[in-house]
């Protein structure tokens, strides 16, 4: 086990709302589709929302009509002014509560029918903070009901490794087992992935917001990398990809993430990972083992 | 043999963009390096209009460049009409200025990053005034190659293609670029629309910027993408070839570098290119 700096964070609190879902398309007129790598036009619901059926640790794949479908409870915090004028950014609070929810922060419910549950944070997407509750807990959520996050995790720093930890509460962080052994950070990976699969996302913002996309087009190429069994929720590793001020190719980096959202027939795009741990020199050892999955390490296997 | 198109039954049609004024909404901005850089917050050479920088320029090598587009930068202050403006002008067509002191100068589209980048002769250029409407004879969406209908060309107007040098040689189009890339170093841009946006070949990583000749790079050259497929949207795809034009310079911010504006893509076995180190705008428009 490691030693943190986990007594020294400032544990805070953020709040946001369940969201509702949104369909990604980009038609027109005719236009609630998305057109394929192969030119088909197709329904993408996954974005948002409550999901009863869909949490961390389902499948990527197989779900039909779905793009970047995220698991459980999608919250989303859009208070707060854009950050500029004609900038595309969300709102200045939006991207607090982006930068600063970590997996495996507590979230209580504070409105509606199911105020007093709680649950857990298992991820963040497409600008949302993805969330775990029971399933009875489920049932009582309604679209818009109000929560805070305990948000405990910025400034994390694990002693001997010289790269970045970030996303990650000091308990979860716990539950990977991480080793140091001669500045060597070891963590679990289901899977490694090579930088050629990087899609839509390298050259996105910085490591605490925002995600890569593993392309999950051609079928050719979810074969070449083994990615078909991927689950939401699992650890990769990322091949000479680099997130920390940003997302991008690095020769020789080791970037360890978590799937955060389902698989995508859009050229380019694909399964989400955001970022937990990232060496620019390749200090990061993953510890391949196929249950690695944010819901064995959070007890929330089905 | 020489290639046929369809360049007769295209629409041609006339759309409107302003030259635009550059913008900062942060004094610095975060680079690949973690360090902080005025010319990242500010963009520094992205919309608006260089004195200094032209098609067949260096990509990098500019003092705290980032995303250097050559020329002018023209958009439409309305999203929509901006986004007809996106999708209708294609690299070659025709700018005419409208308004302001060189009003009735002509130049030529030379690519398609957040805006359309212009270019136009020393003497006009010197004349344009931010704000001036650029007028531009949008020519080249449906544009095919006879026999190759399953190639798909973006954003190149027929009077490009023409002089792209292209041949046919057993059933593939045979394209001369100045260059090649592969599959990894393809960053911002990924998984977005071949259509309307560039995407940008990384020069983020040092060592590997040098190693694939990133560094080489020349605003305005023709290069191909190797595995990149550029259909309907774009991607990995092992043997597709894309085609492309550098359309701006070097980026700090990690994942970025220069801009390719994607002209061809195609399935496997049916593009193949032929290294020609003079595959640049400046050449094959005549920008002198």
């Amino acid at each position: 086990m490691v030693k943190t700096n986990k007594d020294s964070l400032v544990v805070t609190q953020v709040t946001a709302r369940v969201s509702h879902p949104s369909l990604t398309v980009h038609g027109g007129l005719m236009g609630s589709y998305v057109a394929t790598w192969d030119g088909r036009l197709k329904l993408g619901i996954g974005p948002g929302g409550i999901k009863y059926n869909v949490r961390v640790g389902s499948p990527c794949f197989g779900w039909p009509d779905t793009e970047y479908l995220e698991p459980g409870v999608a919250l989303k915090e859009e208070e707060g002014k854009p950050a500029a004028p004609g900038y595309q950014n969300p709102g200045a609070v939006a991207t607090t509560v982006q930068a600063v929810t970590c997996i495996g922060n507590k979230v209580t419910v504070t409105s509606g029918d199911a105020k007093g549950a709680v649950g857990v944070v298992t991820g963040k997407g497409r600008g949302s903070i993805h969330s775990h509750f029971a399933d009875a807990d489920l049932e009582n959520l309604s679209i818009g009901d109000r929560v805070k996050i305990r948000a405990d995790g910025v400034g994390l720093r694990v002693e001997g490794f010289e790269g970045d930890v970030f996303n990650v509460s000091p308990g979860f962080l716990e539950a990977l087992s991480p080793e140091v052994e001669g500045g060597v950070l070891t963590l679990p990976a289901a899977k490694e992935i090579p930088s050629h699969a990087m899609g839509y996302g390298v050259g996105g913002s910085e490591a605490q917001r925002g995600y890569i996309c593993v392309q999950s087009t051609p079928p050719t190429l979810v074969e070449e990398i083994g990615l078909g069994d991927l689950r939401i929720g699992d650890l990769v590793a990322l091949r000479d990809t680099l997130i920390s001020y940003g997302k991008g190719y690095h020769r020789g980096a080791v970037t360890v993430g978590v799937v955060v959202f389902g698989a995508s027939d859009v050229a380019g795009q694909g399964p989400g990972v955001m970022a937990i741990a990232a060496s620019k020199t390749g200090m990061i050892e993953p510890r391949l083992e196929r249950g690695a999955n944010v819901a064995r390490y959070l007890g929330l296997e089905a | 043999m020489e290639i046929k198109t369809n360049k007769d039954r295209l629409v041609r049609a006339a759309v409107m963009g302003e030259v635009n004024h550059p913008w900062a909404n942060t004094t610095y901005d975060v680079a690949y390096d973690g360090s902080p850089r005025i010319g990242t917050g500010l963009r520094l050479g992205m919309y608006g209009l260089k004195y200094n920088v032209k098609v067949g320029d260096p990509c990098g090598g500019w003092a705290e460049g980032e995303h250097v587009e050559p020329g002018f930068s023209i958009t439409n202050p309305d999203p929509a009409e901006n986004n007809a403006l996106a999708l209708m002008a294609c690299i070659g067509n025709e700018v005419t200025m409208k308004t302001g002191d060189a009003k009735g100068a002509k130049g030529v589209i030379t690519g398609k990053h957040g805006s359309l980048i212009v270019w136009m002769p020393d003497e006009d250029h010197e004349k344009v005034t931010i704000g001036d409407k650029a007028q531009v004879h949008a020519w080249g969406v449906g544009l095919r190659v006879e026999g190759y209908e399953d190639v798909l060309i973006h954003k190149c107007s027929p009077t490009l293609l023409e002089r792209m040098g292209i041949t046919e040689e057993g059933g593939r189009l045979m394209v001369p670029v100045s260059a090649e890339f592969p599959a990894h170093i393809m960053g911002s841009g990924q998984g977005m629309d071949p259509h309307t946006v560039d995407y940008d070949i990384q020069s983020t990583c040092d060592e590997e910027a040098e190693a694939l000749g990133v560094d080489k790079l020349r605003l305005g050259d023709v290069v191909a993408l190797r595995d990149q497929l550029n259909l309907w949207g774009r991607g990995y795809y092992k043997g597709a070839v894309s085609i492309g034009v550098v359309v701006h310079g070097w980026s700090h911010s990690m994942g970025h570098g220069p801009g390719v504006s994607t002209i061809i893509g195609a399935m496997p076995g049916r593009v193949e290119t032929r290294v020609d180190p003079d595959a640049n705008l400046v050449n094959l428009l005549g920008l002198r």
